[in-house]
């Protein structure tokens, strides 16, 4: 990437998005494996060489993080420019402030909560587009590859028209869920992300998180329901 | 096929390389824009800064607001004390300073006796008096004096200036009279205080000061133009009802006698301002 020839403005930049996870993760410590430990000690030392004037460190940051916060948006979005906007706004008020940042949470989960508060407020707006884009799927990975094996027993080309149909279903299903249930099913069942992980992001508890996985996921199954099988 | 496995399909819906090019591309600028633009002055404010500024003129700060409280405080005291010296004609009474005290002080002994307040216009040259003075009073009599020249209240008791602007300023009472009457045997008499300070030589006088009216309001004053219209009309009425002709009167006067004039006059019964006739 590019060098960044600038210095970042040391002027906070009063967001609320960011000011809400400042707040919401501020007095908390999260409760980390020792994988997330070990990234979020790595993130931090790049964040206090961004907070002393290494504008350049930033973008390792980007490059580290930009396909999973694009996903989470995207997953609650269905759309792929609205993802791609929404994205570079959160890492924008990041990079802003950044000179907030004290560490009480990992990085990662500072700017997880910064782009679902994003994605929240634009979802909130009702700036959706009317239509909804699709990714294409890696076909070439093992985990999509035996799914769609799995699912189906035909020939390329009808496979592929297979995927896409079921793609649109998922996402037909998903948009029926409200933008909680559907940020905690994204968050849980496509990021990975654990309860804890997920309660700290949305700022509730893990009782609720467990609450709303499960009631998505009834409604999923219901929609899905052709498609799953025992 | 669990719904689980499902889901995770969508952890395959991947951009394409050219979109992660795009998106690149795009978040610079958005960068570059986020940076230069301008700001709204409400966000460089810095909550931080303003208490980090306020620390740093905290003693400077603390002195202007104490210099400053002590200035009102001092002009609010110093308010009652001028509004005693409102009437003109006293007003270069106490102008002389610390003679003109001195003398209101030493009046004191003579007027403690008189209950209501008594106007005595003392006058003198301050400077040679004061000079003059020194040596006679002794210093309590002098810090006393101070102190009654602070205290506007005694002052205004004691020779009579009135506190509120719209009472008469200056005023003669009989006990006034009286007390200017004491005065002026003290003056007279042969003791050393009165001769060295109180003569008229050394610029002294006693006086009684002509009491003053009330001061008229300039509206009041005014007259009405419907009430100068009607003074008009009712002095041309009245003119035209008495200009009787002499010769007309003066030969009525003729043909009545005299017991007629006495019996006419004995019914119209005239007092004062009304007329009373009897039939």
């Amino acid at each position: 990437m590019v060098e960044f020839p600038f210095a970042p403005l040391r002027l906070p930049r009063f967001d609320p998005v960011v000011m809400d996870a400042i707040k919401i993760l501020g007095p908390k410590t999260l409760v980390a494996s020792p994988e997330r430990q070990l990234e979020a000690d790595s993130d931090m030392q790049i964040v206090h060489r961004v907070q002393a004037g290494d504008v350049a460190a930033f973008d390792r940051l980007i490059l580290k993080y930009r396909e999973r916060v694009f996903s989470i948006v995207y997953h609650m979005t269905s759309n792929r420019e609205d993802a791609a906007d929404l994205t570079q706004e959160s890492f924008i008020k990041a990079f802003q402030s950044i000179q907030r940042f004290g560490g009480q949470s990992s990085f990662f989960t500072w700017l997880y909560r910064i782009a679902v508060n994003s994605t929240l407020s634009h979802l909130r707006k009702g700036r959706l587009r009317s239509f909804f884009s699709l990714e294409r799927v890696d076909s070439d990975e093992p985990v999509s590859k035996e799914i769609i094996d799995a699912l189906t027993d035909k020939t390329d080309a009808d496979r592929d028209a297979f995927v896409h149909e079921l793609q649109e279903k998922l996402n037909d299903a998903m948009q029926k869920l409200s933008t909680k249930h559907r940020t905690v099913v994204t968050l849980f069942e496509i990021e990975g992300l654990s309860h804890q992980e997920i309660a700290d992001v949305m700022d509730c508890s893990v009782g609720t998180v467990r609450s709303r996985l499960h009631y998505a996921k009834q409604l999923l199954q219901a929609e899905l329901q052709p498609y799953t099988r025992t | 096929m669990t719904l689980e496995d499902i889901l995770r399909l969508k952890r395959a819906e991947r951009p394409s390389a050219e979109f992660w090019s795009q998106f690149d591309r795009e978040l610079r600028v958005k960068q570059l824009a986020a940076l230069v633009e301008k700001r709204p002055w409400w966000r460089t404010i810095s909550l931080g800064r303003i208490l980090g500024g306020v620390r740093r003129f905290h003693l400077p700060l603390g002195a202007t607001a104490v210099l400053a409280a002590t200035l009102f405080s001092v002009r609010d005291f110093q308010a009652p004390k001028s509004s005693t010296v409102v009437a003109p004609s006293s007003a270069h009474v106490l102008q002389s300073g610390g003679l003109t005290v001195a003398s209101a002080v030493s009046m004191r002994e003579v007027l403690s006796d008189h209950a209501e307040p008594a106007l005595i216009n003392v006058t003198g040259p301050a400077p040679d008096a004061s000079e003059d003075l020194a040596p006679v009073v002794p210093p309590l009599v002098l810090g006393a004096e101070r102190t009654a020249a602070s205290t506007g209240g005694q002052f205004g008791s004691m020779v009579g200036v009135a506190p509120h602007a719209d009472e008469p300023s200056v005023f003669v009472s009989s006990h006034g009279r009286g007390a200017v009457e004491k005065f002026t045997e003290l003056q007279s008499a042969d003791t050393l205080l009165s001769r060295r300070l109180l003569s008229p030589a050394r610029g002294f006088e006693t006086r009684v000061l002509p009491a003053r009216s009330k001061p008229v309001e300039p509206l009041a004053q005014m007259k009405v133009p419907s009430g100068s219209r009607r003074s008009n009309l009712i002095a041309s009425a009245t003119l035209a009802a008495t200009t009787v002709p002499v010769i007309t009167s003066e030969r009525s006067a003729r043909a009545l006698s005299d017991e007629r004039i006495y019996d006419t006059s004995s019914r119209v019964n005239a007092r004062g301002a009304g007329v009373l006739v009897k039939f």
